[in-house]
């Protein structure tokens, strides 16, 4: 929830910063309407510090998490490696940040996948779903979580996940990969019936689905 | 129909002029620059009126520009340097542009026309000003002189990019004038255009393919669609999915489910797939071809693509306003899917249409139950059908979808031979429903369930009823039917006419009339009427020599040469159907072995067997045990290897890799009983095949080939059983169970996997057995997989659930080996749910049955002993326990409770007459130990 008040707690101090610190650029906006931008120093006590150049200096900004109406931070493709580790600075403003930069996140989680590193899928989508708010991406995550549970062979998991994502959805519009995943449960459950119904449903859905890969 | 109007005709005919005048607007200020900038100087004193003519054109005020060229015209036409050809030229081009421009289409035309003719010699602009008068022509509606310049135009610029466009609105002109043969000649035109761009051949080929479409060439359609070139275009997509519902509703009607499925593939939302169109304008700019203005003939071809753009976005809203999208698409598709004989993928979408509340239209709920029955009916899934079948009823008990769901609970009784069912349903139905406009189908199933049920004379009154009401192309199939029941009445010669009628019926499809020849035949063949039947055969072959029933046709003929002992013959005439890829090939090929068997042409048999192995590993598709018996016979009787070596690699390779498309016990039986030669070439070359068997077990297993581990530890078992070591053989097959057991493996494997699960209580030994019951509803181990299941459901407390099961196997495997111990056990629960009536029916039918055993023909009399004292039938309770003690007095497991029975009947009867009787004909009948136990009141 976002404070009400408008008062704003900036601190704003001046100081030179010598050379670059490390961190990603953000920009946003205060519930009070007021526009930031800059490098992420750190976050600490409920406080987001940036350095943001003003005239050839770096002017130091603090600002409070909760006065925080939107952020935005900027991920391009191709990600780096060192991408992961930026991010985890980040994570408390993961409530805060914008569609945009949530679908940005969910596109480098996939790439996680793809690059077979499933335990981070797991951490991440389940960070992203925690964060609340645009349903679309937060079911992404968690089917990017039920994905990651299927390929780390956390089977009991798996099925928990399943049966929460299932009930929220009908079968003719479940997507693609809730289907695959719902197969491979029961295949692994050892019910042909289940897992040839919901492995062949992708492509008797309209649209029709055609790839196969779990 | 409504789709290809709707997408191809045009529906504003205005609304489509837009863009051509947004793109004469454009071009009219290049012209304007050009011409002022030329030839202002040679007309000074004309100049003021002259340049505020061309910019008012320039700027888009097309109106006042034309009446300013008008006045200029007025005041200066005759003047001699406008009367000049150098200026004259830009002039009156200009001037019928405006004209153009400002919707003064007669004064345009006029004007350009003269230009056309004043610049004999100019070929700047020719080209140009011919397609605009096109247009101008085509808008006025001007045929002849639209015909004039398209085909001027054609002629002179075969080789310009814009042939395509014009011929493009000519078949739209078509298409509106209902001409589609024209049509698709113009369509046919552009595609063939190479400079036109792959987005805009896709453009045409859809176009062209709703054009065929239209005159009903579905397939021709269908192919045009699927060949768009260009995969990634999403503009295929569209056109496909718009093509789509009318494409599959045509198809399907003209009876192609498999081309309707393909088209049902491509169905989408039409909603979600009009907002998408836009994005696609950006990436048919492209201009085809170069030379000339690019500017212009860029405008000219955006301007075509987004109209042809338009009219597809136009088409998909309207199609998602005219129906319910979900309901529509799904309800086509679930049609499709039953249609195409996919009943397993229709009986899921029906079920996720049935989870998805939120999403279902009651006429698609209504589709989707109607589907899952109906997929459950042909997957022989009877309990399944039966169950959806009372969930409609129970649930939806007012929808309008009642009679069919009713006819289709007829249709499941019927279906599993349960005719009492199926004919009281389909009565009750006829009378729930006299007014349903399917009545007279359901009066004809009915009296075809007559007939089926054996009930022939019945059927025939039926047929004689329901001819005078049918339409006439009903007569036909009627007497058609009305000749099965005949034959079935043994009334043989009224059956032939009846038939013979058929065959030679002017009006009646050419299949039945087929039909009624191959019945002829097979009637002729059980008379053994040789001279009708080669009648008969001689004009099938000459009438039908592509017939559907060719190759049946051949195997009955191969049957009446065998029957004849024209063995020659019979083998000559099986050999070319075995030789083909049909269904009967089978047949042909099984019935060449019987014959070579029963000659003992042991080389034929071998040589046969051989090319029937090899057949099938060629074609990949599952080999029987047949030809692999007859190696064995052929390998036992001359002593000498029956496998050739290339061979025994192949089967090898095939049962390690693919062991379910060979039958592996006879395979490995032929390998075993001369494992010497064979040995030679198999890796390794182990000592004996036991030896083999076992390593290839522990490859399976390392390399998780559980169908290969599954079968090879099935045959271990089997020779351990052979060798008297059943615990072995069944510590093996509990292996399997633990390790493959949740895998479906064969039918072969799986049943024997049940009957261990079974036999040893496993927890999911029941589980196991519906499973294989509704997998392989085909197979011939089934009805011992029914009792075993019956079995279990009793044992689990339901009761109803078990008789009903076992009550299957009473009814539909009479010949079954596992027969009398069901009707047995019906006939045992049936006592004990106090149903005796069924009970005495079943044991009618067992005591009637032949081969009985003495035990099982004892414990049948003592059963229906039980049931006549129980029915009041008392007089043939004691007939039938004197039966079972004076033929099997040795059996003491049933005469010891029959001795019970008697002693417990004969104490109810008052003392008397009666009792005195039959109590004199026990003491003349029994055995004196008997007798003796009976303790009669001597006194």
């Amino acid at each position: 929830m976002k404070p009400e008040h408008h008062t704003i707690f900036i601190i704003m101090v001046m100081v030179i910063v010598q050379g670059t610190l490390p961190g990603m650029e953000i920009e946003g906006q205060t519930v009070s309407g007021m526009e930031f931008s800059g490098r992420i120093r750190s976050i600490q006590s409920g406080v987001l510090h940036l350095s943001s150049p003003d005239g050839g200096r770096d002017l130091a900004i603090g600002i409070p998490m909760d006065s925080l109406a939107f952020a935005r931070i900027d991920i391009r493709k191709p990600h780096d490696a060192d991408l992961a580790n930026r991010l985890e600075t980040v994570v408390p403003l993961l409530p805060a940040l914008d569609q945009q930069t949530r679908a940005a996140l969910l596109e480098w989680i996939r790439s996680l996948g793809e690059a077979g590193d499933w335990p981070g899928v797991y951490l991440w989508a389940g960070r992203l779903m925690k964060a609340g708010e645009y349903p679309e991406i937060r079911n992404a995550a968690a089917l990017l979580e039920a994905q990651a549970l299927h390929k780390m062979g956390l089977h009991r998991e798996l099925g928990l996940k399943l049966a929460s994502l299932n009930e929220g959805i009908e079968p003719l519009e479940a997507p693609p990969l809730l289907c695959r995943l719902n197969a491979a449960f029961w295949k692994q459950e050892g019910d042909p019936e289940k897992a040839i119904f919901w492995k062949e449903l992708p492509r008797l859905q309209i649209p029709s689905h055609t790839d196969t890969q779990p | 129909m409504t789709v290809f109007r709707s997408c191809s005709v045009d529906p504003h005919p205005k609304k489509w002029a837009n863009p051509m005048k947004r793109l004469l607007k454009m071009l009219s200020f290049l012209i304007v620059t050009q011409a002022v900038g030329t030839s202002l100087a040679a007309v000074l004193p004309l100049r003021n009126q002259w340049k505020q003519a061309c910019r008012d054109l320039a700027a888009g005020r097309a109106a006042v520009s034309l009446e300013r060229f008008r006045e200029f015209n007025h005041w200066y036409g005759e003047e001699p340097d406008v009367r000049d050809p150098g200026f004259r030229e830009g002039w009156i081009r200009l001037w019928g542009l405006a004209a153009l421009e400002a919707g003064a289409l007669g004064e345009a035309a006029g004007l350009l026309e003269r230009w056309l003719e004043e610049n004999p010699d100019q070929e700047r602009y020719r080209a140009f000003l011919r397609f605009q008068l096109i247009g101008i022509h085509q808008a006025m509606g001007s045929t002849g002189a639209l015909n004039s310049h398209r085909e001027q135009f054609l002629e002179a610029y075969p080789n310009l990019p814009e042939c395509a466009l014009v011929r493009w609105n000519w078949a739209d002109e078509a298409i509106q004038a209902g001409n589609h043969e024209l049509a698709e000649r113009q369509l046919r035109s552009v595609i063939s255009l190479e400079s036109l761009p792959a987005p805009g051949k896709s453009l045409a080929r859809a176009a062209l393919a709703l054009v065929e479409m239209a005159r009903g060439a579905d397939e021709s359609a269908m192919r045009l669609l699927m060949e768009l070139p260009g995969r990634q275009n999403r503009l295929i997509r569209f056109w496909q999915a718009l093509a789509a519902p009318a494409l599959a509703q045509q198809l399907l009607a003209a009876g192609k489910p498999e081309e309707a499925l393909k088209a049902s593939g491509w169905f989408e939302f039409p909603r979600e797939l009009a907002h998408e169109v836009g994005t696609l304008q950006l990436r048919l700019r492209a201009t085809p071809g170069s030379g000339g203005p690019t500017a212009i003939r860029e405008g000219i071809w955006r301007a075509h693509w987004s109209t042809r753009l338009e009219r597809l976005r136009w088409s998909l809203t309207r199609q998602s306003e005219e129906m319910d999208p979900a309901a529509s698409l799904y309800a086509l598709r679930l049609q499709a899917l039953l249609g195409a004989k996919r009943s397993k993928q229709a009986s899921i979408l029906g079920e996720a249409i049935l989870l998805s509340p939120r999403q279902t239209h009651p006429g698609l709920r209504a589709a989707a139950y109607k589907s899952v029955i109906e997929a459950a009916i042909a997957l022989k899934q009877w309990d399944k059908a039966e169950a959806f079948s009372s969930q409609f009823l129970q649930r939806h008990p007012d929808d309008p979808a009642l009679p069919d769901i009713l006819f289709l609970t007829a249709r499941t009784a019927a279906a599993r031979n349960d005719w009492n069912s199926a004919l009281s349903q389909m009565e009750m139905l006829l009378q729930a429903f006299p007014e349903n406009r399917s009545r007279p189908s359901w009066q004809m199933l009915q009296a075809d369930w007559l007939l089926q049920s054996g009930q022939p004379e019945e059927a025939m009154a039926r047929y004689s009823s329901i001819k005078p009401q049918c339409p006439l192309s009903w007569t036909a199939f009627i007497d058609f039917q009305q000749g099965r029941c005949q034959e079935a009445l043994g009334n043989w010669d009224k059956a032939a006419a009846l038939y013979a009628s058929v065959k030679e019926h002017e009006t009646a499809v050419a299949s039945l009339r087929e039909f009624a020849a191959t019945s002829l035949l097979k009637l002729h063949l059980r008379t053994m009427n040789t001279e009708a039947f080669v009648s008969v055969l001689e004009d099938y072959r000459r009438k039908w020599q592509e017939g559907i029933q060719r190759a049946m046709v051949e195997n009955i003929a191969g049957m009446f040469h065998q029957r004849s002992g024209d063995l020659a013959l019979a083998i000559s005439t099986f050999s070319a159907v075995a030789s083909g890829a049909v269904p009967e090939a089978e047949f042909a090929r099984n019935q060449l072995s019987q014959l070579y068997r029963e000659i003992h042409d042991m080389e034929n048999l071998h040589k046969h067997a051989l090319a029937w192995i090899e057949s099938g590993l060629l074609s990949g598709t599952q080999i029987p045990e047949t030809p692999f018996a007859d190696c064995l016979l052929y390998q036992e009787n001359r002593l000498e290897p029956a496998l050739p070596d290339p061979l025994v690699a192949s089967l090898m390779d095939t049962l390690f890799g693919r062991t379910s498309r060979l039958p592996v016990d006879p395979c490995l039986d032929i390998l075993g009983r001369n494992w010497p030669h064979y040995r030679d070439f198999i890796a390794g070359k182990p000592d004996s095949l036991g030896q083999w068997l076992q390593s290839v077990i522990e490859d399976a297993r390392k390399e998780a080939n559980w169908p290969a581990f599954a079968a090879f530890q099935l045959y271990a078992a089997r020779l351990l059983d052979a060798r008297g070591r059943e615990d072995s053989a069944d510590t093996r097959r509990i292996e399997v169970l633990q390790e493959a057991g949740h895998l479906r493996l064969g039918e072969n494997t799986d049943f024997v996997l049940c009957l261990t699960a079974d036999s040893y209580d496993f927890p999911d030994a029941a589980d196991k057995l519906t499973t294989f019951i509704a997998a392989y509803p085909d197979s011939p181990h089934l009805p011992v997989a029914v009792v075993r299941s019956a079995r279990r459901e009793r044992l689990s407390g339901n009761p109803a659930t078990a008789r009903k099961r076992l009550g299957e196997v009473v009814r539909n495997w009479p010949d079954a080996d596992v027969f009398t111990e069901a009707a047995l056990l019906y006939s045992t629960w049936a006592m004990t749910d106090d149903l005796h009536g069924e009970a005495a029916t079943t044991l009618a039918i067992l005591l009637d049955t032949p081969g009985l055993t003495a035990s099982e023909t004892a414990e049948a009399l003592l059963l229906r002993a039980r049931c006549d004292f129980h029915s009041g039938n008392v007089d043939r309770g004691f007939l039938s326990c004197l039966r079972l003690l004076t033929l099997y007095p040795d059996l003491n497991d049933t005469t010891a409770p029959a001795l019970v029975l008697l002693k417990e009947q004969l104490g109810k009867l008052p003392d008397g007459k009666e009792l005195d009787q039959i109590e004199e004909k026990l003491r003349h009948g029994l055995q004196p130990q008997h007798v003796a136990q009976l303790d009669f009141n001597e006194a």
